[in-house]
């Protein structure tokens, strides 16, 4: 009940860090999946979602390809505020849990298993390669957008809070 | 003795009696393992009657099986009894002759907390020990009443000038009208003018708030304010744009996670009654105020000058007027959330500015600083400095600056969430979602009845003041929200 988020106990300047995570037809209705991420500044959470996905995704790897990058677009909007609020900020962390994601974002690779995917989705490989965005693998261990996405046990989910800086009083 | 307990005088403790409870309140009994199956619930509800002699138990009546059940393993329900009894009460006032001379006892009911003070003196212990006696057995408890029951918190306040003039407050009322109507002649808010012809006044109207008593000195404040029909109004004739821009919330966190890590001021100010330094730029004509209009120039109208609350376009003239004073003063809005403002100093630090309508945050390395700008501030407008920011948009700051951190929670805003919905008593989970909970919209009602069912409870606003959680501090709640609005049109009674 008297959770909150404890913001500042790390060294060096505040830099933004992103997690996203996804949930392959998690929606029993109309079996759309949800995309979820969070950022953190100094250590706090200050910018999370929990959303379904607006299109019906076919597999989990363009699920999670999706959360990247609604979480990249969100990303944008956050380091141009930081930046103008005078820190010094490269490109963003972006921590994801799902390899094939990644190398799909990494690699102008066409296949006949990706074309499906709109262009609009591949904005992401435009910012990797400009360095905005640096997306990186994560254990789901260590993932914290996994409590957004699905239903986590306990231990999970006060993991989860652990790595967000969520405290009770 | 002196009216004690023979147990106080002999060991002189004060004897704690919380552990009685109210005879009729509703009861959740225990079901033993030996007597239900594995799919069965866990208790059943039961109305409490009293203590059995020779047991070490609670006695109950079952009102399904229709029998009376024994038992130690109980939950209470007694904030609805509570609730209830109260409501009576007050009906039972009206009723009872303002010369009975009965016996007033001081009390101290738990509930009274909720209320105001007024109630309290009237509350009477010998009345309502009496009536208890014959209150019948409460046989349509549930979560529906606790919704009639959460409505009622409020409005106590006049709500019309009439009432107000013919109320027993009539002296308070009338003291902080005649106030507002200074500070707006003071502010020249409008000039009386004649209506010219084709164009229609819009209506005005009091709004009184009581504010309950917060030391004892103070005692009870009053508050009246003037608003302007703002719904009458026309697009196109009386209003182009109202849409007015305030700060996200992300803005907000990023600001306090930058404020923690470099150890920066954060201070708070307020503006006194905002919307009034909006000056307005179509012409609106207003009707006089009820009770205040000039003798002799009864016909004539208002022509406002500023903004006034309840008009459409008040909080964006407040945003613009606010806007260009800033950019005047030598500060930048960010391109990223346009109610951030920015300023970069001499010695290569910032200092930020945070709007929402009216208030505000100010941020900077050095105290100095924050205290020019407060200066600027209050010349210009009508300000109040809270000092050190603790709480903004019901979340409460608490700041440990020896460790460079700064703790942000919403404890007031749950508790009384909680407190609304009659829910402050129900056991604290772990998670938000337990991971078999699966919804969908098969568990949608599907008969009239459970749709009747359903629409009394209030679906919406739960979900909504679980939102606003959410949105300000909670991440943690974010995906249980977003689950249970997907059935916002249409919810069932798991959901």
């Amino acid at each position: 009940m008297g959770h909150g988020i404890v913001f500042g106990n790390q060294q060096g300047d505040p830099l933004v860090i992103g997690y996203v995570d996804s949930d392959y037809a998690g929606d029993l209705d109309n079996r759309r999946s949800t995309t979820g991420y969070v950022f953190t500044i100094s250590g706090g959470p200050v910018c999370w979602k929990s959303t379904i996905q607006s299109v019906i995704a076919l597999s989990t790897t363009k699920v999670e390809y999706m959360a990247v990058v609604e979480a990249a677009k969100e990303a944008l909007w956050l380091t141009g505020l930081v930046n103008e609020l005078g820190v010094q900020q490269g490109g963003v962390q972006l921590h994801c849990d799902s390899q094939s994601a990644i190398y799909l974002a990494k690699n102008q690779i066409y296949h006949a298993r990706t074309k499906h995917i709109d262009v609009r989705f591949h904005k992401i490989r435009e910012l990797i390669a400009s360095g905005e965005i640096l997306l990186q693998k994560i254990g789901t261990e260590e993932n914290a957008a996994d409590m957004l996405t699905k239903p986590v046990t306990t231990d999970k989910f006060k993991h989860c809070l652990n790595l967000l800086n969520v405290y009770s009083c | 003795m002196g009216g004690k307990v023979a147990e106080e005088v002999w060991t002189r403790n004060a004897i704690d009696f919380s552990h009685l409870r109210i005879f009729g309140c509703p009861a959740y009994v225990h079901v033993p393992s030996d007597e239900r199956s594995k799919l069965d619930a866990k208790s059943k509800k039961c109305i409490f009657l009293g203590y059995k002699k020779g047991v070490k138990g609670y006695k109950f009546w079952d009102p399904v099986d229709k029998k009376v059940v024994i038992s130690r393993d109980a939950v209470f329900d007694e904030q609805s009894m509570l609730q209830q009894n109260q409501e009576k009460v007050q009906m039972e006032l009206e009723h009872i002759p303002a010369a009975a001379t009965l016996e007033r006892i001081e009390s101290s009911n738990p509930a009274s907390d909720d209320y105001s003070t007024v109630h309290l003196q009237d509350y009477n212990l010998a009345r309502d020990r009496e009536r208890r006696t014959n209150v019948k057995a409460p046989t349509r408890l549930g979560f529906e009443d606790m919704v009639s029951f959460a409505l009622n918190i409020t409005s106590e306040d006049s709500t019309s000038f009439q009432g107000a003039i013919t109320s027993q407050d009539r002296e308070n009322w009338m003291g902080t009208m005649v106030e507002e109507m200074e500070s707006l002649q003071k502010n020249q808010t409008w000039e009386l003018a004649r209506l010219p012809e084709g164009m229609k006044a819009i209506g005005c109207k009091w709004v009184y708030k009581r504010k309950p008593t917060v030391s004892e000195k103070e005692g009870e404040k009053f508050k009246a304010r003037l608003v302007a029909k703002g719904f009458s109004q026309k697009k196109g004739i009386d209003y182009d744009e109202i849409f007015s821009p305030v700060v996200r919330h992300t803005s907000i966190r990023a600001v306090l996670a930058l404020v923690a890590t470099w150890d920066l001021h954060l201070e708070q100010m307020d503006v006194k009654i905002a919307f009034l330094h909006g000056d307005l730029e179509e012409q609106i004509y207003m009707q006089q105020p009820e009770g205040f209009s000039q003798p002799g120039h009864e016909h004539l109208v208002c022509r406002l000058k500023k903004s006034l609350y309840g008009l459409k376009q008040s909080p964006r003239q407040w945003y613009k007027r606010f806007d260009s004073y800033m950019i005047q003063i030598g500060y930048k809005s960010c391109e990223y959330d346009c109610c951030v403002y920015v300023k970069s100093l001499d010695d290569g630090s910032f200092i930020f500015l945070l709007l929402y309508v009216d208030d505000m945050l100010i941020v900077a390395k050095n105290l100095d600083d924050v205290v020019g700008l407060k200066a600027l501030l209050s010349q210009e407008f009508d300000m109040k400095d809270l000092g050190a920011a603790k709480k903004i948009l019901g979340m409460e700051i608490h700041r440990d600056r020896s460790s460079k951190k700064l703790w942000l929670s919403q404890q007031g805003y749950v508790e009384k969430v909680l407190d609304r919905f009659g829910m402050s008593n129900t056991k604290p989970v772990s998670t938000p979602l337990a991971n078999h909970f699966k919804l969908s919209s098969n568990q949608c009602p599907n008969t009239d009845k459970e749709v009747a069912d359903m629409a009394e409870v209030p679906y919406a606003s739960v979900v909504g003041c679980l939102m606003y959680a959410m949105v300000c501090t909670r991440p943690d709640l974010a995906h249980a929200v977003s689950q249970v609005s997907k059935y916002m049109s249409k919810p069932g009674r798991q959901h």
